[in-house]
């Protein structure tokens, strides 16, 4: 086990590693001087300026932009490993303060949305499989088909169009109180949902097709018991997996929902920086988000094996 | 199954923690109600630092926490700020006098210490260096001061008017890396909180303020970058002041109850600019005049950009003092355009509705970008106006990092400046028109520009400098090398209820003033 | 008894017609894209005709320059779907090569590829693409490559597997046995047993494209006005929420269809083509 866990703990640091340097290169490769869009972007703000070499020649000594790609790459790596990821070009606050600043309403839009998911998820997914062809299960099919298909951005303006402008019972972005929370965790909500009330489906389905379930009707075990005490726990098995993969994508939707909702996270801190070329910031967001995906997948790993007791008790296996 | 339970218990953890925290937010906000005088604001860019020497316009011209030697009117004539004078002594060297006795937050009073010491912090910005000149800078006693800059800049004073060269003192609460997170000013707005997870700033008034105290007891600015839901914001009343809300809540709003709507120009123009005047078609002054006539500005302004742009027939602002107002500039006129097209030797031959030269067809690319929403619209509106007079023209927005690879000598650009970074004339002008300026890789050379602009920047006396700015404006409305089409208009929307608001086009896009008061 | 009956007819309706469900709305966003040159000029600027709701004249109403918005709307189904099916078809083939070559032929490559195969799907997809058009610039070009750059995993992978389970089996041995090359036995004998799982992935993918291609526009990295597409659109619209609703609802419903058909086809030939998961019905 312990084995196992080391060999996914130096895959994650080479996954983090990895991203960081793929996004190095790609702002070391765009279009435009990097120092020439620092004093367009932030320091003047005017689109129209045109720096003069001097001023360049400043803003690369100032930023630390001389020398090639790759020494200056090393060089923040070097710093990185030891805990200082640079400060922000916009504000000239460390990187690591501003992200941390801001991890709370991301966590709390996440565990929230997360929930929700959960909540939504587990009676669809045991009603869809328990009554499979009804009318019911149908309808959850349908449910699922939907949401899957339904841009996040889109229905976020949906709701907002429905609830902020013409109900007005709830506001359109912002932060600051529980009603802010309400429409950003709906819309990531029933996005997870979508694909994780499916795999419970059809998860619990193919538990229920089991030998030892028909073993279990047969002596005559009442169907509620068999479908909570012996179904479900197997089933869900595969399913703690999904949702915790559900939680890395959750990372990616929220750049979206944060941006819409106006919601201070780190998803749009990202997209902030990226607007303007905030090298440091981007660097940072990335390696965290790469970081937390890596990580709830190690998670998610670990508990599957410690779960499933084919795994557990099978050596040798996967 | 116990692993289920500590799950559900972590996720609750969680959840109160996050709640506690939006808890306290809004129960600081209800705290600050119960206290007079109030005023909350909807700023529309991200709140990212409060370091005037970084990001100058939100610590002075929002919070106004801090202030600058030098102030400017509305007109754009200046006036003294923390600086009651000042004199020339020589071409390069200027000797400020400052105002005796203004407190800083703290109880420290100002001195020419400070003021050094600030602005040095300013200048390390290379933007700043190249904006002032300033070569260096001398502590004469407390409350004079000197600055000599690079080479004889008549626009210096004006310089010192740019919010990031406000003053601050050394007392301010700095990160380690030198970075200002508890600014101390001398504005009539004080430092209290600044709130990074909800991106608010919360300011209370100084009471020992130079000019008086101010009406307001609190002020909260609260970051709120999206427009739609800025203007929510003021209508629910979660802020009573905002600014550019989307041109379609405009008209909405106006007719609303309890709302002011205001729209003021600003000195910022909408131009179009040529790749280059050699070589191309835009080399015949008949041409460019074809263009600028043919553009219906007042439409663009009005239905294009939902009145928030005023069109322009200038360069500079009409209701500035440097705005020479006897310009008759081109008025809609696509009769005379399709004529001059032709007089320069553009037919259709062929009757496909674009003109040919020499077995060419007129066809350009218009780029532009988009981070100014009036852009976009603008630019799809000329496309249609020229192709009105036989000019093809195809609409492409990029960045504006990559419009430069991507533009030709051919094609046009259509772009946002800022008229006046600082309050006078020659920042834009001798760098859009001078034959050596900064802006101009169109290519535009006339020697008697040149030599006007060169001698507008020697001049100091004030009247003699109009005369120069007003022949200026006049050349180049003549030559017409770039087509100015519209002023960008801010829309600014607040409650009945506050009061005293003067808008100052001075401003990066609004500037609050310390007169205003709550009415209720 | 009425309740069984509509019971029946639903569960015959389902049990065979993802597909077919998939199929119909395609067919009729195929139909919209062959009749678009027939709607009027979506480029056709309007001034004094702007933001109108939804009319006879204008089924979708006019955008903020008095554009016609279902013109607008049809069109950018053609750039949608088209950039869609370029990004789904390189990565695809980039994917479909690197995965066969791989598992082929095993050793430093495929040590080097499964890696590659683990970083890449350990990484959340949308914030790398955020990236990559963000530092290359926004423009449909740059969205289009970026998509590829982070699609073609998903392929690699699938292949490898088959090919890792089809060269065991025993005609592979036979083949070899008879002299085949190597080639000629991927192409011959590896490359069909690879075909079905590969061709439902495809069209999930798409899908997925579409959405992809939807939210870089719609962050405003993506195809740039005025060409018309979908994400921009939203965009766009985004400020005149409250004004004209009608520019923020039907590009999103174009998207929503689009995608919808997509993983009806997918779900349905995912269901034809195994036989093992047709006991399930769905997932």
């Amino acid at each position: 086990m312990m084995g196992y866990l080391l060999k996914r703990l130096l895959m994650a640091a080479l996954v983090v590693m990895a991203t960081s340097a793929l996004t190095f290169c790609m702002l070391s490769a765009s279009p435009g001087d990097t120092a020439e869009v620092i004093i367009k972007k932030i320091l003047v703000g005017e689109e129209e300026y045109s720096p003069t070499k001097q001023e360049i020649q400043t803003v690369k000594d100032v930023f630390g932009l001389n020398g090639p790609a790759i020494v200056l790459y090393f060089r923040w790596l070097w710093n990185a490993i030891h805990g200082d990821f640079g400060c922000s070009y916009v504000s000239g606050l460390p990187v690591l303060k501003e992200i941390v600043a801001r991890l709370p309403a991301t966590a709390l839009l996440a565990l929230t949305s997360t929930t929700l998911s959960v909540l939504i998820t587990i009676p669809l997914g045991v009603l869809s499989a328990a009554r499979q062809n009804s009318l019911l299960d149908y309808a959850c099919l349908a449910y699922s088909a939907f949401f899957i298909s339904i841009p996040s951005f889109w229905f976020a303006l949906i709701l907002i169009l429905i609830f902020s402008l013409y109900l007005d019972i709830l506001p359109v972005a912002g932060f600051g109180s529980l009603a802010h929370l309400v429409l950003p965790s709906i819309t990531l909500a029933t996005g997870m949902s979508a694909v994780t009330t499916r795999l419970t489906r059809s998860s619990l389905l193919e538990v229920l097709g089991q030998d030892y379930i028909t073993t279990a009707r047969a002596k005559g075990l009442n169907e509620n018991t068999i479908l909570y005490k012996h179904a479900l726990r197997n089933a869900l098995i595969p399913v703690v997996t999904i949702v915790g993969i559900q939680m890395g994508h959750l990372l990616s939707g929220t750049v979206i929902v944060e941006t819409v909702f106006g919601w201070p996270g780190i998803g749009k801190l990202l997209a902030d920086s990226i607007e303007v070329r905030d090298i440091p910031m981007i660097q940072g967001c990335v390696v965290f988000i790469a970081a937390m995906f890596s990580i709830v997948n190690l998670l998610v790993d670990v508990s599957y094996r410690l779960l499933d007791p084919r795994v557990k008790y099978g050596e040798g296996n996967a | 199954m116990k692993f289920k339970a500590a799950i559900i218990a972590l996720v609750l953890a969680a959840l109160l923690i996050g709640c506690s925290q939006v808890e306290k937010g809004v129960s600081e906000v209800k705290e600050t109600k119960e206290v007079k005088e109030l005023l909350k604001v909807g700023e529309m860019w991200n709140i990212r630092g409060v370091d005037p020497a970084k990001r100058g316009t939100l610590p002075k011209e929002k919070a106004m926490i801090v202030e600058c030697l030098v102030e400017a009117n509305p007109d754009f004539t200046l006036k003294p700020g923390l600086a009651e004078s000042w004199e020339q002594i020589d071409a390069t060297h200027w000797r400020f006098h400052l105002r005796k006795g203004v407190k800083f937050h703290d109880g420290s009073v100002m001195k020419a210490e400070n003021v050094k010491w600030s602005i040095e912090r300013a200048l390390k910005d290379p933007t700043i260096k190249s904006l002032t000149k300033i070569k260096k800078i001398k502590v004469v006693d407390d409350y004079t001061i000197d600055f000599i800059t690079e080479e004889p800049y008549a626009a210096f004073p004006a310089t010192l008017e740019y919010s990031k060269l406000a003053i601050v003192s050394p007392n301010s609460e700095m990160d380690e890396n030198g970075v200002i997170i508890r600014p101390i000013g001398t504005g009539p707005f004080k430092f209290v909180k600044w709130d990074t997870a909800t991106e608010t700033l919360y300011l209370e008034g100084f009471d020992d303020y130079w000019k008086a105290k101010p009406n307001l007891d609190e002020l909260v600015i609260k970051a709120i970058p999206d427009p739609a839901s800025r203007a929510v914001a003021v209508e629910k009343g979660e802020v009573d002041f905002t600014c550019d809300v989307p041109y379609g809540d405009v008209e909405r709003l106006s007719k609303e109850e309890g709302l002011n709507v205001e729209i003021h120009s600003t000195a910022r123009v909408y131009q179009l600019t040529f790749g280059s005047l050699e070589g191309t078609p835009y080399e015949d002054v008949r041409v460019r005049k074809a263009i600028s006539y043919a553009i219906d500005r007042k439409a663009i302004a009005e239905k294009a950009l939902h009145g928030c742009a005023e069109p322009a027939y200038g360069i500079i602002l009409p209701t500035l003092w440097w705005a020479n107002k006897n310009i008759a500039g081109y008025e809609y006129n696509p009769e005379k355009a399709r004529e001059l097209l032709k007089e320069a030797g553009w037919v259709d031959t062929d009757k496909d509705g674009i003109v040919e030269k020499d077995g060419r067809e007129f066809s350009v690319t218009i780029y532009t970008y988009p981070q100014r929403p009036g852009l976009k619209p603008m630019a799809e509106a000329i496309q249609a106006y020229l192709k009105d007079i036989g000019i093809k023209a195809e609409v492409r927005v990029m960045d504006w990092s990559a419009i430069k690879k991507y533009m030709g000598k051919e094609d046009m650009k259509l772009s946002a400046y800022h008229l006046t970074m600082v309050p006078d004339p020659d920042y834009y002008l001798r760098k859009t028109y001078h034959s050596d300026g900064s802006y101009n890789s169109w290519g535009y050379s006339n020697p008697e520009m040149d030599r006007l602009l060169e001698e507008g920047l020697k001049t100091f006396d004030l009247k003699e400098r109009k005369k120069i700015y007003d022949e200026v404006q006049k050349i180049a409305i003549e030559d017409v090398p770039l087509i100015h089409v519209a002023f960008y208009k801010v829309v600014v929307v607040y409650k009945d209820y506050v009061k005293g608001f003067e808008f100052n086009p001075v401003a990066h896009d609004y500037m609050l003033n310390p007169e205003i008061y709550i009415e209720k | 008894m009425v309740r069984a009956m509509l019971n029946v007819g639903i569960s015959f309706y389902f049990r065979h017609n993802s597909i077919i469900s998939g199929l119909f709305i395609l067919a009729f966003l195929i139909a919209m894209v062959v009749l678009s040159p027939l709607t009027a000029d979506p480029t056709k600027i309007d001034l004094h005709n702007n933001l109108h709701p939804p009319s006879l004249e204008h089924p979708f109403g006019t955008d903020n320059l008095g554009r016609d918005v279902f013109a607008r709307v049809v069109n950018a189904a053609k750039i949608d779907l088209a950039i869609s099916l370029v990004i789904v078809g390189l990565s695809a083939i980039i994917g479909i090569a690197i995965g066969l070559i791989s598992g082929y032929y095993g050793g430093l490559i495929d040590k080097i590829t499964i890696c590659l195969i683990d970083i890449f799907l350990a990484l959340p997809e949308l914030i790398l693409a955020l990236v990559i058009v963000g530092a290359l610039g926004p423009g449909l070009f740059n969205s289009a490559l970026a998509l590829v750059a982070l699609g073609w995993v998903r392929y690699a992978r699938i292949v490898r597997g088959s090919v890792l389970s089809v060269k065991e089996r025993q005609f592979v041995e036979v083949a070899k046995a008879a002299g085949i090359n190597d080639l000629g036995l991927i192409i011959r004998h590896i490359l069909p047993n690879v075909i079905s799982p590969v061709i439902t992935i495809a069209m999930l993918h798409l899908g997925h494209s579409v959405l992809s291609l939807a939210s870089l526009g719609f962050l405003g990295l993506g195809a740039q006005p005025p060409t018309p597409e979908w994400g921009t659109m939203l965009n766009e619209g985004r400020v005149y929420l409250r004004e004209a609703w009608w520019l923020s609802v039907f590009p999103g419903l174009a998207i929503m269809l689009t995608v919808l058909s997509f993983t009806l086809l997918g779900d349905g030939l995912k269901d034809a083509l195994n036989p093992k998961s047709r006991r399930i019905a769905y997932g």
